[in-house]
């Protein structure tokens, strides 16, 4: 069961959720059997999942990905490579070839079209994924080097330890464009984290059409849902999404948080309002976990 | 001969000047010797990314010596600076017209 946890809009408390889901649902699962819970924090622009989870890492590895490297010895300034460049990663200028390496995707046009054969790929590295174990829940998640510009390759590498476990969570980046597509694919449930501002309702509505057109069945949690107004969950009615759960503004919550504590061990009606989070996750999908 | 280019809002030469050099509408190309004109719509206007770079191609391969922008992105910069165009600075108030009297005269800066 891989379950995700998105916002559309930053800072509406996605990693709390997650976080706190996770533990939630591994003291569920305690004794029962080893790391049947897996935790993935594919914010890799900005991780920050470790800070509440604490894992003890115990193996890091390098995201690769795949750039032209041209033989100026074969090249004769064709211009080929430029015209076939999606992403306007590489110029031909007069005798002069500039390579931006920042824009390329990896695609291989360039490689692929080059009427000379002169250009073959070569490794880049963009980030690391660290792997380790927070008691017994699984963790991962992924660092995008500072300065680079495309992170769903390190997002796949993250993505790739999400059919380890019985039970996947999966903390996605904000926003609605590659990197949160990258981080949805192949999952069962995603939780829609909001805030009833704005703001929030605006990104939220943005994250609604996405996960509509992906197929993927979702409901809402609205965090510091005693603020702001009653939009969200005027839209959550007219558009008949479930809201599985509302989270008032504590300064409990807030001050325990911002200790890096753990919400659902520390206290204990958030545990029963998580409990009860995970109980109408199970009920909707029918699930016998 | 020079070939000269101007980032343009419109298509006359009554147009406003367009600051951006990689996200800007049409390119107005001058030859300002024979005084010939043409506008050609920008082909990397809409590009999701490396507009600048697309543009700096288009440059190169029109043969233009003398670009009249507002602002060159870094990625443009690092790409225009091995081609030997120069490129001289106009700002929004400026209709294409008078940035063409104004480089002509030597008021406009180079700015790179």
């Amino acid at each position: 069961m891989k379950i995700a946890v998105a916002s559309g809009k930053g800072g509406t408390g996605k990693t709390t959720v997650s976080t706190n889901l996770a533990k939630l649902i591994e003291k569920e699962y305690e004794k029962k059997e080893d790391h049947r819970v897996w935790f993935l924090d594919c914010d890799v622009e900005e991780p920050n999942a470790h800070l509440f989870l604490k894992p003890s890492f115990t193996a890091s590895k390098p995201v690769l990905v795949k750039v032209p490297q041209i033989d100026l010895e074969k090249c004769d300034y064709c211009a080929r490579c430029s015209e076939v460049c999606a992403f306007n990663a590489l110029a031909v200028l007069k005798e002069k070839i500039i390579f931006f390496e920042h824009m390329c995707h990896s695609c291989g046009s360039c490689t692929y079209f080059c009427p000379q054969e002169a250009i073959k790929e070569v490794s880049r590295e963009v980030g690391v994924v660290q792997e380790g174990f927070c008691d017994d829940m699984g963790f991962a998640h992924g660092i995008l080097n500072v300065g680079e510009a495309i992170s769903p390759p390190v997002i796949d590498e993250v993505k790739s330890y999400q059919d380890w476990a019985r039970v996947t969570i999966i903390d996605v980046p904000p926003g609605t464009s590659c990197p949160v597509i990258a981080a949805l694919k192949d999952i069962d449930f995603c939780l829609l984290v909001t805030e009833p501002t704005p703001f929030g309702l605006n990104d939220m509505g943005l994250l609604v059409d996405l996960l509509r057109s992906l197929n993927i069945p979702f409901a809402v949690v609205i965090n510091r849902s005693d603020l702001g107004n009653e939009k969200v969950e005027m839209f959550c009615r007219e558009e008949k999404i479930p809201v599985f759960l509302k989270i008032p503004f504590d300064k409990e919550i807030a001050r325990i948080s911002a200790e890096g504590g753990s919400l659902v061990e520390e206290v204990p009606w958030v545990r029963d309002s998580f409990s009860d989070l995970w109980s109408k996750i199970k009920e909707m999908l029918g699930l016998w976990v | 001969m020079t070939k000269l280019m101007i980032t343009s809002t419109g298509e006359e030469l009554d147009s406003l000047v367009e600051i951006r050099f990689g996200r800007a509408p049409y390119f107005i190309f001058c030859n300002v010797e024979s005084g010939e004109q043409e506008c050609v719509p920008n082909p990397g206007k809409d590009a999701s990314g490396g507009a600048g770079v697309k543009a700096a191609q288009f440059l190169v391969d029109k043969g233009v010596e003398v670009l009249i922008t507002g602002k060159v992105g870094p990625h443009a910069e690092s790409a225009l600076k091995e081609t030997g165009i120069k490129v001289y600075g106009a700002d929004s108030s400026m209709r294409v017209k008078e940035a063409l009297d104004n480089f002509s005269q030597g008021n406009l800066k180079q700015i790179l």
